[in-house]
């Protein structure tokens, strides 16, 4: 019922952003979420239509060229990338010059991808990450075996050490807002890493399971 | 109430032009964007008019809701949701966050309600609903009226279950579980 409650607006603030980041890393609650969202929806057709000032429109498209929404720009560039990849070809267009072919302009700042590959060579996953707004898009590979297991991403640190991200879909390409600390940290990283944990359990500061998969980040 | 009373071609025609734009949003379409303003701030802004109640925070909500379109409507499932569904879910989490912001609902002065478009129901307009809402009207009054009632209050007041009970004047508890009772038998009942 949380996936309803949610929806209808129920939960106090701590627990609704416990539902979005559950929304986040469990693909089937959120489609709970939006089942409900659709199922309520038909409530707003008994609102009656409002004309809003026509000021709205104007001051809406004045903020679409504000710096900060501009450089969306190079996220959209990034998604656009992970569709190109992830069509036809898989993840084979995935290696970095691939990347930058299908880029129409390299995105300003520039961003950062690693393919993380298994010892045989196989592409676990690909990351992109935008300094500029902490964007990370994580696109499994075909060479990710989770088989059960939660991969998990780390940064590699220049001094060795490592660095939790968090938990990795293996279904799914998804883009994570990180927060500026870690934001920063990934920016200085010196590589990454694809653990596989065992069920169940959530690392903190070292892997519990087996480094599957490493890379380093490029500029593009 | 005013409803779309639009034959079903129609409709898919509408909701398939949307879902275009939406897509062509996704990519930096400002025109896209645009025509998605014209084609949806009426009933976006009805939604955050009945929630807010007052016209000022109704508009500053209603351009950030139309911001987030603009930053995620890469997000919008295309062929699976429905553009309308998506939006109206932004615009009332909006409304609600920024209602939440604001403390809660807030009781008009009687001079201001009337440079507030209501946005109520209007019973003497004659309307044709979508077959969804019909469903949803027929299973909500299908359960307890007052389970109903709730869900509905819910639905608009963006309240949390402590404050919906204070004002229900019920238990927490007796509350959680008229809702999850009530949303239980809806499921139920609109899946066929």
């Amino acid at each position: 019922m949380l996936a309803a409650e949610y929806v209808l607006g129920l939960l106090d603030l701590a627990e609704r952003r416990e539902a979005e980041a559950r929304m986040r890393r469990d693909g089937a609650f959120s489609a709970e979420v939006q089942a409900w969202a659709e199922r309520l929806a038909p409530l707003a057709e008994d609102v009656g239509e409002a004309a809003p000032s026509p000021e709205v429109w104007a001051r809406i498209a004045r903020e679409l060229d504000r710096p900060d929404l501009a450089a969306n720009d190079d996220q959209r560039a990034l998604r656009t990338w992970r569709r190109l990849a992830l069509g036809a070809s898989g993840l084979a267009a995935a290696s970095l010059a691939a990347v930058m072919l299908l880029l129409a302009r390299p995105p300003e700042p520039a961003a950062q991808v690693a393919a993380l590959t298994t010892p045989q060579g196989a592409t676990a996953l690909v990351v992109a990450f935008d300094p500029d707004t902490g964007a990370l898009l994580v696109t499994p590979g075909p060479g990710l075996r989770a088989a059960g297991h939660t991969p998990h991403l780390w940064l590699v640190n220049p001094d060795g050490g490592v660095q939790l991200v968090g938990a990795i879909d293996p279904a799914k390409a998804v883009t994570h807002d990180l927060p500026p600390a870690l934001s920063r940290r990934a920016g200085a990283a010196s590589g990454l890493a694809l653990s596989l944990e065992p069920p169940g359990h959530r690392p903190i500061d070292r892997p519990g399971g087996p480094t599957v998969a490493t890379g380093e980040f490029a500029d593009l | 109430m005013i409803l779309s009373s639009a034959a079903p071609d129609e409709d898919g025609a509408r909701r398939a032009r949307l879902a275009q734009d939406l897509a062509s949003t996704a990519r930096g379409d400002r025109e896209a964007l645009e025509r998605i303003y014209h084609a949806t701030s009426a009933k976006l802004f009805g939604v955050c008019l009945r929630i807010l109640r007052e016209r000022e925070a109704a508009e500053e909500v209603l351009q950030e809701v139309y911001l987030v379109v603009w930053r995620k409507a890469e997000q919008f499932e295309q062929g699976r949701a429905s553009p309308v569904t998506w939006l109206v879910a932004i615009a009332r989490n909006k409304a609600i966050d920024r209602l939440r912001e604001r403390g809660g609902p807030r009781t008009e002065p009687l001079e201001a309600a009337a440079s507030v478009a209501d946005p109520a129901p209007r019973p003497d307009v004659v309307v044709e609903a979508s077959d969804e809402y019909r469903r949803l009207s027929e299973c909500l009054d299908a359960l307890e009226p007052r389970h109903a009632g709730v869900i509905r209050t819910a639905f608009w007041e963006g309240v949390t279950y402590d404050r919906l009970a204070a004002r229900e004047e019920v238990p927490a508890g007796t509350l959680k579980s008229w809702i999850r009772r009530g949303m239980l038998r809806l499921k139920a009942c609109l899946e066929p």
